[in-house]
């Protein structure tokens, strides 16, 4: 077990368990209100980003499928919900708010230490895990999804609107096969997945920012690991899904 | 000295040992200030983390102990509301203004001073507001860790002064200053206990 711990993968996993263990505290008023803020920051706030990444994202998407494959609507449509509705809009969501907030959480909890914050919390009676780690576990597993879920309407939005001009055909009709074609099972899983990463990153950029020494080069250090190791995380799970799905299929 | 410092309360009496060596020990229902020197600054961590290890010990930082990315008003306020239940009302910036009035803040500060960003403040108004939570929230044993280091002979009567209210307010609760041994080290009045780690000895105060 000490084996397990000492290593980075094991550090991970516990304050994984930490964060599910403790997840009854966010009741309380303040860890509520510190939850909003964290799920305002890391997804309300990529909003605009989000959606003109998506907008381009579905544009582009349709485009290259029927160059690729010419005006067969219904394959289009199959790849754009397996392509772009699964695999992608979480992929690059996730990794939006990787490049947003895994550098600002692991760099704020850096200063934290720095100045000594985690004691003066636990003097003031404030559990400073409870209070800086849970909302910023939890607003991502929360705030990722929800990004996820407005890149897929903005994408697939913006497709259906390239697919009506590309190939005449009338918008209704292209969602219409579209919702034929799309499976709620893989809507879901897609979210899911969303919500894997959001706790990945979390996980990640807490740990980092929190357990580096306290001294300067501790927080861009804390930044570059947190973005780096979480990048890599989400491909991770990103691969797992994969799997999964192609084992369920 | 070996420094390996633990505290243990047994029977309502904090007691302070260096290793197997006892050297301070108070009782928490008899009030007064105390004063404990140490030779150096890491002797004065490794004290307060013995000492703030036993339930009911609070310490004070000579900084104030304030978080930096919030303001006055919702530094003092977090400790208070943490386990307050989602229906209080009470009023969290009331209680802020009477105890920062306690402490001697001319009443236009009061005004603006919720506002503001600790490092804003100057050192004295930064170890106010730390007071003054511990004025609206006073613990069994108050420690003051090392709150005359770098200050000039006026703001450390300034100091001392202000640290008055807590007696008057809880005249039963001590108060224990840990300081650096220093040639300018204030005089505390009506200090009931000196230990001095860097002579190793315990002496009736004279302080």
């Amino acid at each position: 077990m000490n084996t397990l711990t000492g290593t980075r993968l094991g550090a991970y996993l516990v304050l994984a368990w930490f964060a599910a263990s403790r997840r009854r505290e966010l009741a309380r008023p303040l860890l509520r209100e510190q939850l909003r803020h964290q799920v305002f920051n890391a997804g309300v706030s990529a909003l605009p980003v989000i959606g003109v990444m998506a907008i381009l994202t579905g544009v582009t998407a349709v485009t290259q499928l029927t160059a690729l494959v010419g005006a067969d609507s219904d394959l289009t449509q199959r790849m754009l919900f397996l392509g772009l509705f699964f695999e992608l809009a979480p992929l690059l969501s996730a990794l939006v708010v990787v490049a947003r907030s895994s550098a600002g959480i692991a760099s704020e909890l850096a200063v934290m230490n720095l100045h000594d914050e985690f004691t003066t919390l636990r003097r003031l009676g404030v559990p400073a895990a409870d209070y800086l780690l849970l909302p910023r576990i939890f607003g991502l597993i929360i705030a990722l999804p929800a990004v996820t879920a407005c890149f897929q309407v903005f994408a697939i939005g913006s497709g259906w609107l390239a697919t009506a001009v590309l190939e005449g055909r009338p918008l209704a009709e292209t969602a219409g096969r579209f919702l034929d074609l799309a499976d709620p099972w893989l809507a879901l899983a897609s979210l899911l997945k969303s919500a894997l990463m959001g706790a990945a990153v979390g996980i990640i950029a807490c740990h980092h920012g929190s357990s580096g020494k306290g001294s300067t080069q501790a927080i861009s250090g804390a930044a570059i690991q947190a973005v780096g190791t979480g990048l890599i995380a989400v491909f991770v799970v990103d691969v797992l899904f994969a799997v999964l799905v192609y084992a369920l299929r | 000295m070996s420094g390996d410092f633990h505290a243990t309360i047994d029977a309502r009496r904090l007691s302070l040992f260096d290793g197997r060596e006892l050297r301070l020990a108070l009782s928490l229902d008899e009030g007064g200030r105390h004063r404990l020197v140490v030779p150096e600054a890491a002797t004065a961590r490794q004290v307060v983390m013995a000492l703030e290890r036993c339930a009911g010990v609070g310490v004070l930082a000579e900084d104030g102990g304030l978080l930096g990315a919030m303001t006055v008003a919702e530094n003092f306020s977090l400790a208070l509301r943490y386990d307050s239940e989602p229906g209080d009302s009470r009023d969290w910036e009331r209680d802020l203004e009477t105890a920062l009035q306690l402490c001697g803040l001319p009443a236009e500060r009061l005004n603006t001073l919720g506002r503001e960003q600790p490092m804003n403040l100057d050192r004295m108004e930064r170890w106010a507001v730390g007071f003054a939570r511990c004025l609206l929230r006073p613990p069994e044993l108050l420690v003051i860790d090392r709150a005359f280091a770098g200050l000039a002979r006026r703001q450390a009567d300034a100091l001392i002064a202000v640290e008055a209210a807590f007696h008057q307010r809880n005249p039963f609760r001590p108060v224990l200053f840990i300081d650096l041994d220093s040639h300018e080290l204030p005089t505390l009045p009506d200090c009931r206990t000196l230990v001095d780690l860097t002579e190793l000895a315990e002496t009736p105060c004279h302080c």
